[in-house]
């Protein structure tokens, strides 16, 4: 059933207002009111139907509440607990008043009924009768001189049939009338009588007259003629309708050879009548009351009973009424603190009064707002501080006291390359990890947590299939975060990057000062030898000057070969490429390094594939030269004669187009152990290499901002992957 | 619509039944006896010692005579005409006597016996029929019903005889004459 409050509120109150209303009219028939007397039954059955329905109504209303109390819904404990309070303090006075109510009508009821008053009117009932009794005796000597003034025309009469005494001609004026009806005015007129009527011993009309405007005469019963038969005068004090007191005498007496009689109407004195009709009506109503006393009580008490129950869900109603208006701001104020328990602080409760509660919801609502503030500067600032750790490139890691990792921010699985569901929540030194060196990493970072250690810090390579970093791993022991478990913060970087280019600064520091210091003197070196070779060859005998020359050649040969050193080690140094960047095409480019092939090799081994597209570069000619020079020499020397592919392409990589060289060779590959330093100086799996080539490569490429990647296939062949920006986009970055 | 509702519309549907069973029960009710009318006419009511101890005690206890003009087919009557003419007994406590007053006729009968009151009452001679029989067709019944008047009791009598088989004096329908 689903009411809403509103609407039981109304049906309530007119339910209400109903039963008291109808309650009112039964006290009132119940007291004295014949017109509503009559509707008492109808008035009972409502009062009771409308207070079941109340009941029913308070049953559901209270099972409601039980079952919101056992719900445990906010208020409805405390409206509980206000309502039986209510109906306790309402019953027990309600109760009491109900019984000595009882008490006391049936005292009052009984109270009614006194010897003393039941005597009195008796008494007054018998000296009634007795004044009536002499009035009547009196009434009969008048009736009896009456029939002494009849006076007989003939002998023998006819029956005066009913039907025609309708007719007043024929009633009076018949000529087969025994009695004269001029004598039955005269008699009229003399006495007091209001209506004289002759009949036969049969009760037959003979003739009548009246004073009340009957034409028919109100006859007497057939037990009146009875008792006449038995030669028997009839008296007797009949009331009418108009609470008028008639006297009724009937007579009989001889009339000739026949026997009729004489009915008198008298009526009596207004007075007597008066008097009699106010015994009569006090008696008929203490007679009745006698009787109904039993009744009366028990109808007192059913009204009684009904008005109880009427009061009893009244002040139960009230009380649900009023409760719910009580508990209705502590069933916010609960619903509000439970809505804050759950992380809602926008939750505002209504103000609906200026008391005592209202002020408490005022302080509620100024506290939650606070909240709310606060709660969104710490969401802002722990976003801010999401974010950060998103951006950071460093990996952090908190753990706890335990060892178990608590949190870990996205950098530490790009730098670890492991999952984030392999550490967080996890125990560090009892990981199940694919690669041992990160296990080996956490178990070392567990040691120092074990150990104590308040700050700690180590580096160690990792390696996987793919890769080999530099670790560093710095560690520090929290205070403030004790009570959140989080003992432990780690920062794990990878500083690969960071030893590689330092390593490369290095190397092009002492390239760059190696070129210059040693540059400087071999000119002269070789000069000089050239110079004493014109000079000073001639003047040596023949033999010393073969020996001679060939020194000399010795020394410009190493001075040369310096010299190539010197400009391999200046460009590694890289001097000034930004000055002589122009847009190049790429495709060009790569040709014009073949066809550099052509005076030393087959170029049948070299083979380029690519798109007639136009791939646009920004940079040096010279050292994409050399770069490709670089690269096709190593695949040439790698792969012993044979072939060399070259792929180009350009595809969209975020939004940025970029142009990809692909130098494939077909040789033995690169060992594993050696993909890792490749790029580093002085690294070299040929055994006359200066391991400056791969270098100056990345170098080059990486001036160019590009980027370059190298996959080797162990007797399959190796794959350079060189990444260029297209155009003049100097700032990209892959 | 809810439960309440439904209970509510339940309960005035029951009121509703028990309106039309009472209204419609003579429509199935083969009258108990039949009347005949004769030289004494009417028949004795065989009235409860309850409602005579109560006139006895100055109750005045209203009777109705329900007259009917009905058609009978089959088993059942189908009234065409009706008529309620109620007489009142009362308790004359100076006098001694009872009177009988009809609320067609000024005329009281006073008797000082309260079974020839009744008899007086019931007597078919006294009961004008002829309002209901004007036209007088085959196959018509004239019935009649005595019954008390629970209204015109006092208060305390309508509550506590609420349910008493005494108290609701019902002579059941008779057929007086087939006209």
């Amino acid at each position: 059933m689903k009411f809403d409050f509103l609407n039981k509120k109304l049906l309530v109150g007119v339910l209400f207002f109903l039963t008291a209303f109808s309650l009112a009219l039964s006290i009132a028939a119940l007291m004295e009111s014949s017109k509503i007397s009559q509707f008492y039954d109808s008035l009972f059955i409502t009062n009771f139907i409308c207070v079941v329905i109340l009941i029913g109504l308070i049953v559901k209303e209270v099972r409601a509440l039980v079952k919101k109390a056992s719900d445990r819904v906010p208020g409805s404990r405390i409206t509980l607990k206000i309502v039986l309070t209510f109906v306790v303090l309402s019953i027990l006075p309600l109760t009491i008043i109900f019984a000595f109510s009882i008490y006391f009508i049936n005292k009052s009821i009984e109270s009614w009924f006194q010897v003393e008053i039941s005597n009195s009117l008796e008494n007054s009932a018998a000296l009634s009768r007795e004044s009536l009794d002499l009035n009547m005796k009196k009434l009969l000597r008048d009736t009896r001189a009456m029939v002494s003034e009849l006076r007989p025309d003939r002998i023998g009469q006819e029956r005066i049939d009913l039907r025609y005494l309708r007719d007043p001609n024929n009633f009076i004026s018949s000529g087969k009338d025994l009695l004269r009806t001029e004598n039955l005015q005269a008699l009229l007129k003399k006495s007091d009588a209001e209506e004289i009527a002759v009949l036969d011993e049969k009760g037959a009309v003979i003739a009548s007259i009246s004073k009340l405007g009957n034409l028919i005469p109100r006859l007497p019963t057939e037990s009146l003629l009875l008792q006449l038969n038995n030669n028997q005068d009839f008296i007797a004090l009949e009331p009418t309708n108009t609470d008028q007191l008639f006297a009724r005498i009937a007579i009989r007496f001889e009339n000739g050879q026949d026997k009729n009689i004489l009915h008198v109407l008298y009526r009596l004195p207004s007075l007597i009548n008066y008097l009699a009709l106010t015994v009569e009506e006090g008696i008929a109503k203490y007679s009745e009351l006698a009787y109904l006393r039993t009744k009366l009580r028990v109808s007192f008490t059913i009204i009684l009973t009904l008005v109880l129950l009427y009061s009893v869900i009244g002040s139960i109603w009230a009380a649900i009424f009023l409760s719910r208006l009580l508990t209705r701001p502590i069933a916010d104020l609960t619903k509000g603190t439970k809505a804050i328990a759950s992380g809602n602080y926008k939750t505002e409760i209504n103000q609906q009064s200026d008391d005592d509660l209202g002020l408490l919801i005022t302080s509620f609502n100024e506290m939650t707002k606070q909240i709310d503030a606060s709660t969104k500067k710490i969401k802002s600032q722990r976003d801010y501080l999401n974010v950060l750790m998103k951006q950071l490139s460093s990996g952090l890691i908190s753990i706890s006291e335990t060892g178990e990792c608590l949190s870990a921010n996205s950098a530490i699985f790009t730098i670890l390359g492991v999952k984030g569901s392999h550490i967080v929540n996890k125990r560090i030194n009892a990981l199940n990890i694919r690669e041992k060196s990160i296990e080996e990493l956490f178990k070392k970072i567990h040691k120092f947590i074990s150990d104590g250690e308040k700050q700690w810090q180590f580096t160690m390579p990792i390696t996987n299939e793919d890769w080999r970093k530099e670790i560093l791993c710095r560690g520090i022991k929290l205070k403030a975060f004790e009570e959140l478990r989080a003992s432990h913060l780690v920062n794990i970087e990878d500083i690969t990057v960071i030893l590689q280019a330092q390593k490369e600064a290095a190397w092009s520091e002492v390239a760059r000062r190696l070129a210059h210091e040693i540059k400087n003197p071999l000119t002269p070196i070789k000069l000089s030898a050239e110079r004493m070779t014109m000079k000073y060859g001639n003047l040596l005998i023949e033999a010393e000057q073969r020996n001679f020359s060939k020194l000399a050649k010795t020394i410009i040969q190493q001075v040369d070969i310096i010299k190539d050193m010197v400009d391999e080690f200046s460009g590694y140094a890289g001097n000034a490429v930004d000055q002589k960047k122009q847009k190049l095409e790429l495709n060009q480019i790569i040709g014009n390094a073949i066809e550099l092939f052509s005076e030393t090799r087959d170029t049948n081994h070299i083979r380029y594939f690519s798109s007639h597209t136009k791939k646009y570069v920004f940079g040096c000619h010279t050292s994409l030269s050399r770069m490709l020079n670089n690269l096709i020499t190593n695949a040439l020397e790698a792969c012993d004669q044979k072939t060399v592919n070259i792929y180009a392409k350009s595809l969209r990589l975020n939004k940025t187009k970029r142009h990809i060289i692909i130098v494939k060779d077909h040789g033995y590959g690169i060992p594993v152990e050696m993909m890792y330093k490749i790029f580093d100086p002085y690294v070299t799996t040929k055994d006359h290499g200066r391991g400056l080539g791969l270098p100056i490569v990345k170098k080059i490429v990486e001036d160019h901002n590009g980027s370059i990647k190298l996959k080797s296939d162990r007797l399959k062949g190796t794959r350079v992957f060189v990444i260029l920006p297209e155009g003049i986009d100097k700032r990209a970055k892959v | 619509m809810n439960i309440f509702t439904s209970k509510l519309v339940v309960m005035l549907n029951m009121f509703v039944a028990c309106f039309i069973l009472e209204a419609s029960e003579y429509y199935f009710e083969e009258p108990t006896s039949r009347y005949q009318i004769n030289e004494k006419g009417g028949d004795e009511l065989k009235i409860p010692l309850g409602l005579m101890e109560a006139i006895e005690n100055n109750i005045p206890l209203t009777f109705c005579a329900t007259k009917k003009l009905a058609k009978k087919v089959g088993p059942f009557f189908f009234p065409v005409n009706s008529k309620i003419e109620c007489s009142t007994i009362n308790r004359y406590a100076i006098g001694k006597n009872f009177i009988l007053k009809r609320d067609w006729s000024d005329k009281s009968i006073a008797h000082s016996n309260l079974k020839a009151i009744f008899d007086s009452m019931v007597k078919l001679e006294n009961i004008d029929f002829k309002e209901i029989s004007e036209k007088k067709i085959n196959n018509f019944y004239i019935l009649l019903r005595w019954k008390l008047d629970r209204k015109k009791l006092p208060a305390p009598l309508l509550l506590t005889t609420f349910f008493s088989k005494e108290w609701n004096y019902n002579t059941g329908w008779k057929v007086i004459k087939r006209l």
